[in-house]
């Protein structure tokens, strides 16, 4: 598992309060409890604390699933 | 287990490139994977947290803790705990914290947290409380993370620290009732998504010992959920109203063609829903103030033009202030707080678009605490009196030592550091904070500073209570908090020193003590911060305060108290080293012999080669003391020179640094002296005080000890006299190792 991956699966345990989470890249809104429009927001929130960076609007409206937030979040370290 | 060797096991010391990363230890455990063999990498976690671990930052805290938790699944977490802990630094502290955390074994992790330095200030410390919050809470002790959340509350930087603390008070409350001064039902109602961080205003209100139940409108419903008489508002029956509404909402164009009108428009809607509120739910009011946008189309001219946005906001600013105080509504000032955060951090425009959020994640800490603050200003907590500690508060160095001359005030650029927190404790005190002295030192010394230092701005006068003394600071802001009739909660307590700080905390947690940064030009700026004394509004009677505090000071009689010492010091966990000297550690020895004043029973000065021909004489008895515990290492700080002459013992010089009083370790000292006097066979030990202008705290030194007076001389000179104890008295509340008296057992012989 990449660093990048590590992160972002402890950020999501620690998110949705679950330790033994595993992600899938086909993970979307109806298969984590608790992960609703509100929290969508909070977790990028999260994701831009915990990588130090910030989503731009296209980012943001791209970030619906785990392979997409995966997607962009390689695409920004790579770019950094 | 660990029988695969692999590349990174075999690597025992940090590699030389960590050297060149802006964080070698986040670089070690990339190194190492966090889910590679966890025990053979401990050698060169060892190594990496030993090297550069005194000082560690919040990501890398967190990268830590994550390392922890998943090396923590191989097993033997206990184990390594131990080792780990065995490393002098924060960043290792840390780590066995996690790990034991990991293992279960909560009660230890909170022990590691809590001997953790605490010098650290902000989201650092936040973090340390909040995981120390969490174990006493997993170990089924609410009581103590009570405390530590709120604590960490006060120093939280950021929104992900607020989250978890709002969790962590939520897990806690279902075990027992918050322990709070205060609860307030609070509606926050406006225009953006408020549900990003309205609830954060929980954490931050506990903060402030102040509980909320809080409920948020429906996004742009503000005026809807005001005024219609059916809205969920009537069920809840707020206390307090928050009308949290954004610049966007006002609709101002580029350039407002009747700006007096349509300022004036804004403010007849505004009042009008706050006499809504005021009328129909009985609630108090907190209305925002609006950001001043740094885009605009007209650039600077925005602000110029009459109608330029800018310049209608700062209008619309000005005259919501009136019109607040007016109706008696508090005002919180977005946009005071967005130019103080940045406003390109305070909002986010991709964010604004596709979620509605405004104001961004970064403005959440700075905005909850500030509307905290004021929450607690409705609920008349708003704290009273600024209590003052002297040698690195208001001064570089310490006056009893240093003297007039040679402390830090004025005339360079740290000496005007402090002349400028000076001038803003002055603005305190001019807008009714009376200022409170309370410090370790002789009075006549203190005051000397206040009445003749000449940069000096702040003067005797300007002190409603001072007290300059040598009893445990406890003690004498109960006494302020007597003389002042005011409740120890409305005291804020600033110290440089850590240990003061903590010693507070620990025996008065209702009184306010903030942390100070280091750095004494940012000692304003900290205690700004903390919103402690925001209130709602100043009149002349205020302004008048401070001199009637000073005055009904003079009718009151002094109540002094007690505190429980003993426990604190056991919480030190103080390791004291007495040896016999020694050539390395001979400059430090003279030195402070030959400077220390207040804590000196004979104050004689020396040489070092008068104190290298002591050392080489058997008939004479030599002691030093260092200081640890654990906040770190005190060093070198005390002094012990003894002299056999027939029968007797007696004591030529006993001196202490005054960083290390209060702590009991003259009793260490002696206790030592006498049992270097029963193996040389000595019968008594002879005692001596010879007063000077500034040593006042030893005149009775050795009458509480026991000593019996056996000269009186009459310039205030005094010989003592007491018989050699015929064994130790245990001591429990420290670790001492004392080498001195086997050096000299020769002596009696």
């Amino acid at each position: 598992m990449s660093p990048t991956d590590q992160r972002l699966r402890a950020v999501f345990r620690e998110f949705f309060d679950d330790d033994s989470l595993e992600l899938k890249d086909a993970m979307t809104f109806s298969d984590i409890r608790g992960w609703d429009s509100l929290a969508h927001v909070n977790l990028i929130n999260a994701l831009e604390a915990e990588f130090g960076l910030k989503f731009g609007v296209r980012e943001v409206m791209k970030m619906k699933s785990v392979g997409t937030i995966r997607q962009v979040l390689t695409a920004k370290a790579s770019a950094a | 287990m660990a029988t695969d060797m692999t590349s990174t096991a075999t690597i025992t010391q940090a590699p030389a490139f960590l050297d060149s990363l802006d964080d070698p230890i986040r670089g070690a455990l990339a190194l190492l994977n966090g889910d590679g063999d966890a025990d053979a990498g401990v050698p060169l976690l060892q190594d990496v947290l030993a090297r550069y671990g005194s000082r560690i930052g919040p990501k890398t805290m967190q990268a830590l803790a994550r390392h922890a938790k998943s090396a923590a699944r191989a097993g033997d977490a206990a184990v390594r705990a131990e080792r780990i802990r065995a490393v002098p630094t924060a960043a290792a502290q840390w780590y066995a914290a996690a790990l034991l955390e990991s293992a279960g074994n909560f009660q230890a992790a909170a022990e590691a947290l809590d001997a953790m330095d605490d010098a650290s200030w902000g989201e650092e410390r936040a973090l340390r409380l909040e995981a120390l919050a969490r174990n006493h809470l997993c170990a089924g002790q609410v009581t103590q993370a009570w405390l530590s959340l709120r604590y960490a509350a006060q120093v939280a930087q950021t929104r992900q620290t607020l989250v978890s603390l709002d969790r962590l008070l939520t897990q806690a409350r279902q075990s027992a009732e918050p322990p709070v001064k205060a609860t307030r039902r609070i509606a926050v109602l406006g225009s953006g998504v408020l549900d990003f961080w309205a609830g954060l205003l929980r954490p931050a209100l506990f903060g402030y010992g102040i509980g909320g139940e809080i409920v948020t409108g429906d996004y742009d419903q503000y005026q809807q959920a005001v005024l219609d008489p059916a809205s969920q508002l009537g069920t809840f029956r707020p206390e307090i109203v928050v009308l949290a509404v954004d610049w966007r909402t006002l609709g101002l164009s580029d350039e407002t063609a009747d700006p007096a009108t349509t300022v004036r428009n804004l403010i007849d809607g505004m009042t009008a829903l706050w006499r809504t509120c005021q009328q129909r739910y009985r609630a108090a009011v907190i209305q925002t103030n609006f950001e001043i946008p740094e885009v605009d189309p007209l650039g600077r001219l925005s602000a110029a033009s009459p109608g330029g946005r800018a310049r209608v906001i700062q209008r619309l600013n000005l005259e919501l202030w009136d019109a607040a105080q007016q109706a008696g509504v508090a005002v919180l000032d977005v946009e005071q707080l967005a130019a103080a955060t940045g406003k390109r951090n305070w909002s986010d425009p991709g964010m604004w678009i596709a979620a509605k959020q405004y104001p961004a994640a970064d403005a959440v800490p700075p905005l909850t605490r500030n509307l905290a603050a004021l929450v607690r200003a409705l609920c008349g907590l708003t704290s009273k009196c600024a209590v003052l500690d002297l040698d690195g508060t208001l001064w570089g160095g310490i006056i009893g030592e240093d003297g007039l001359g040679g402390i830090r005030l004025g005339g360079d650029a740290e000496g005007e550091a402090y002349t400028a927190f000076h001038q803003y404790l002055l603005g305190l005190r001019g807008r009714g904070i009376p200022l409170a002295v309370c410090s370790k030192n002789n009075e006549e010394d203190a005051r000397s500073v206040f009445r003749r230092h000449p940069e000096t701005v702040l003067k005797e006068d300007d002190f409603a209570v001072f007290l300059a003394n040598w009893e445990p600071k406890p003690d004498n802001l109960r006494r302020i908090a007597a003389m002042l009739n005011v409740g120890l909660d409305s005291l804020v307590f600033l110290d440089d020193n850590p240990v003061e700080r903590n010693l507070v905390r620990r025996e008065l947690p209702d009184v306010e003590v903030p942390e100070l940064p280091d750095d004494p030009a940012r000692y304003a700026e900290a205690l700004h911060a903390t919103y402690l004394f925001e209130s709602l509004s100043l009149t002349d009677e205020d302004r008048r305060r401070a001199d009637t505090y000073r005055e009904n000071v003079e009718r009151t009689e002094l109540a002094a108290g007690s505190t429980n010492l003993d426990d604190y010091l056991v919480s030190l966990r103080m390791k004291v080293d007495l040896r016999p000297f020694d050539e390395a550690n001979l400059p430090r020895i003279v030195q402070l012999i030959n400077k220390t004043n207040q804590f000196s029973v004979t104050t004689r000065r020396t040489s070092a080669s008068e104190v290298t021909a002591w050392m080489q004489d058997p008939a004479w008895y030599t002691q030093f003391m260092r200081l640890q515990d654990k906040f770190g290492d005190s060093g070198l700080t005390g002094v012990m020179i003894a002299v056999r002459e027939g029968e007797t013992l007696r004591i030529v010089n006993w001196l202490m640094s005054c960083r290390v009083l209060g702590r009991r370790i003259e009793n260490l000292m002696l206790a030592s002296l006498m049992r270097h006097a029963r193996h040389a066979g000595a019968a008594a030990v002879i005692g001596e005080y010879l007063p000077t202008a500034k040593n006042g705290q030893t005149a009775d030194l050795f009458d509480r000890f026991g000593f019996e007076r056996i000269e009186e001389r009459e310039d205030g000179g005094r010989l003592y006299r007491a018989a050699v104890p015929a064994d130790d008295e245990r001591v429990t509340w420290c670790e001492v190792t004392d080498t001195t008296a086997s050096d000299m057992s020769a002596v009696g012989e």
